[in-house]
């Protein structure tokens, strides 16, 4: 058993997504129920227990409780049975999609894409965050720190940069006013989504080549989804598309392999 | 215990302490008397069923309909079988239907064994109106579908230019605010048509409503969406909308504008039934205040059923005819959901088009304000005297609670519920 530590990027990390999902439970409107938002944290536990029991390794329960609270602030559905399957996806991928020790997939944006594909009962609110400034300030404040501790934060970065080049690029394209990108960047699920999902240390590529070629195809996929195929979760299918890559990504712009600071055999 | 259970059975406990439930409502609907608020409000219908979106758009029937005219884009060719028009009394009965609400309740006798009872009221109306007209000399406008349906004379165009195409609108009598070239050619620039109507006066008398008729247009796109852009050209002010939405699987949201409750349930003094659009226009205008980039929802409910029911429920065929085309003819087997927004929009809020997604929340939402009325029989009995004692602290709590929603003085509260008999200290 580990102990939560503050040099742990991670108890960053965990006390600012459960910051994010008090405020929408307490202050947004069709936010996860209570009951909801435990069963994905417990069923994401429950998960990473069953697996350290059985192989025998530490139990990573940050990185699950995390997974939980990814969940909990962007899946939306109303069947219980689904708030289990998405716990047990998301943990089960993670630790049956591996390459070269590493997990391919950030396990909360697999499972929320896997649910997308298979039900008609998912979804996700990108809108619901709102763009209130001082949110999304909150978010890079918590983030920039989590980040910057486990150097991650050129992914995030690099992301967001590409993700407002091409809004830019569009509306100059159709000439419209600044005032568009500019809103279309404010998405606060957009942010969560570069913050904790993207910047996945361990389903990211390990050189820093590597994470900017990563971030640009997550980037222009995204764009594509968004505004040619009208996907509104455009986003989580490029993550999810693009990290398919990264074991070639690995080999073509090898770099050292990331480890949190205390590894627990995952 | 180790560390991950306790964690769990704590977050489990407080989450659970979190939870809340649902009560049934109590509420006959009252019918109302007045006032139109909002005087400058659209209304749109939008039918979705994951691929085809049948838009719906009420005229104002006030209006001359010579001073009628129709500009919106639309994204495929609209050919004259994807156009139908539809009587006025069937998209009315939907707003009807999802209106903001006025119930009332009866307290009962203090001095008999319980017995709970129910009544229902009001809502506020609002209407609204389009804008255009024209004729034809074109440069790079190209003329896609020329036609007439019922009243309407309807032309989809496209062009290269958007100067040529704002050309073509003014020179054909639309109005078209100056300003409108870079949002028009932003529109081309995303591959959209122009759809066009204005009104043929000689079929006008043809048509026996003596009203305008809504158009319904039907076409299928993956964009579900609508276009606010080329109305807030130059508008002064802010415009009102309501949407609603019909769909398959549940509550319609907008994916990039946060999509917030109007306020529900509240109790509220009894004058309130004599003016309760005022009451809910004065509601929306708080909650707008505070979140002035949002689309707020009004109504999301099954079809299938309706506690109160500010209207009759509408018929299959009038859901079909709205464009909920899975509907069968009889029976509930494929119900359609409908959701009310209403927004109000202005440039600096609501910088781009509204971009929609259909949700597979059924939770049932609707505005709702109750007037619990007083037991006003004799009541002498211990219980009686402790009720009537217990009144006024009842409508001080309602007044405040009003006071609140509304930003009325609370002088003014207080007078008005002294006139029907709730006076508190």
């Amino acid at each position: 058993m580990t102990r939560v530590s503050l040099k742990d990027p991670r108890a960053i990390q965990i006390t600012a997504q459960s910051t994010f999902l008090l405020l929408e439970i307490v202050w947004l409107d069709f936010c996860p129920s209570p009951l909801q938002a435990a069963i994905f944290i417990a069923g994401s536990l429950a998960v990473e227990t069953a697996h350290a029991r059985l192989t025998g390794t530490a139990l990573n329960w940050k990185s699950a409780l995390s997974t939980g609270l990814s969940l909990s602030l962007l899946l939306r559905t109303q069947s219980p049975m689904l708030w289990i399957a998405a716990a047990v996806v998301a943990m089960g991928l993670k630790y049956l999609i591996r390459v070269n020790g590493k997990h391919v997939f950030n396990p909360s944006a697999v499972a929320i894409v896997a649910l997308l594909l298979v039900s008609n009962r998912v979804w996700v609110s990108p809108g619901q965050w709102g763009t209130t400034l001082w949110l999304a300030a909150l978010a890079a404040t918590f983030g920039g720190l989590v980040l910057t501790r486990v150097a991650r934060v050129d992914l995030a970065a690099a992301f967001l940069a590409s993700h407002m080049v091409l809004l830019l690029a569009r509306a100059w394209h159709l000439g419209d006013p600044l005032t568009i990108p500019v809103h279309q960047i404010q998405s606060g699920s957009l942010v969560i989504l570069a913050l904790f999902m993207i910047t996945d240390p361990r389903s990211t590529p390990d050189s820093r080549q590597g994470r900017m070629i990563f971030a640009a195809a997550v980037a222009v996929l995204a764009h594509l989804f968004l505004f040619r195929w009208q996907e509104r979760e455009g986003v989580f299918y490029a993550l999810v598309l693009v990290s398919c890559a990264t074991p070639i990504i690995d080999r073509l712009w090898p770099g050292p392999r990331f480890a949190w600071p205390k590894p627990h055999g995952v | 215990m180790p560390p991950v259970a306790r964690f769990l059975s704590y977050t489990l406990a407080a989450f659970l302490a979190f939870s809340q439930t649902t009560s049934a409502f109590c509420g006959f609907y009252v019918a109302s008397s007045d006032t139109p608020l909002i005087n400058k409000a659209s209304r749109v219908v939008l039918a979705y069923d994951g691929s085809t979106t049948r838009v719906t758009m009420a005229s104002d029937v006030h209006g001359d309909p010579k001073q009628f005219d129709l500009v919106i884009p639309v994204p495929t060719v609209i050919k004259k079988e994807q156009v139908k028009i539809l009587n006025p009394a069937v998209d009315q009965h939907l707003a009807d239907y999802t209106k903001p609400r006025l119930v009332q309740c009866f307290d009962e006798d203090p001095c008999a064994p319980p017995r709970p009872r129910v009544m229902y009221a009001p809502s506020p109306t609002a209407m609204s109106a389009a804008p255009g007209s024209g004729s034809r000399r074109e440069s790079t406008v190209r003329i896609e579908e020329q036609y007439s349906v019922g009243e309407y004379d309807i032309t989809v165009l496209t062009a290269t230019k958007p100067g040529d195409l704002v050309a073509y609108l003014n020179s054909n009598g639309y109005k078209i605010p100056p300003g409108a070239e870079a949002t028009v050619g932003s529109y081309l620039r995303q591959g959209m048509h122009f759809f066009l109507a204005k009104v043929n006066m000689a079929r006008m008398k043809e048509n026996t409503t003596g009203f305008l008729r809504p158009i319904q247009v039907t076409y299928a796109s993956p964009k579900f969406m609508l276009p606010i852009r080329l109305g807030m050209v130059n508008a002064d002010g802010a415009q009102d909308m309501f949407v609603l939405a019909l769909t398959k699987k549940g509550r319609v949201e907008t994916v990039n504008y946060q999509t917030v409750k109007v306020p529900t349930g509240q109790n509220i003094p009894l004058f309130v039934e004599a003016r309760f659009g005022q009451f809910y226009d004065a509601v929306f205008e708080r909650q707008f205040a505070n979140s002035s980039s949002a689309t707020f929802l009004e109504y999301a409910w099954n079809m299938g059923a309706c506690d109160p029911c500010s209207a009759p429920p509408l018929a299959n065929v009038e859901l079909q005819a709205l464009g909920a085309s899975w509907v069968p003819d009889n029976g509930w087997q494929q119900p359609a959901f409908v959701t009310r927004l209403h927004v109000r929009y202005d440039n600096a809020h609501f910088p781009e088009d509204l971009v929609l997604q259909e949700t597979a929340d059924q939770q049932p939402f609707q505005a709702r304000y109750v007037m619990q009325r007083p037991f006003t029989g004799n009541a002498d009995c211990r219980a009686g005297e402790a009720y009537k004692k217990g009144l006024p602290m009842r409508f001080a709590k309602e007044a405040e609670t009003l006071q609140a929603m509304t930003g009325w003085p609370p002088d003014m509260i207080r007078n008005e519920m002294k006139i029907t008999n709730q006076s508190f200290p």
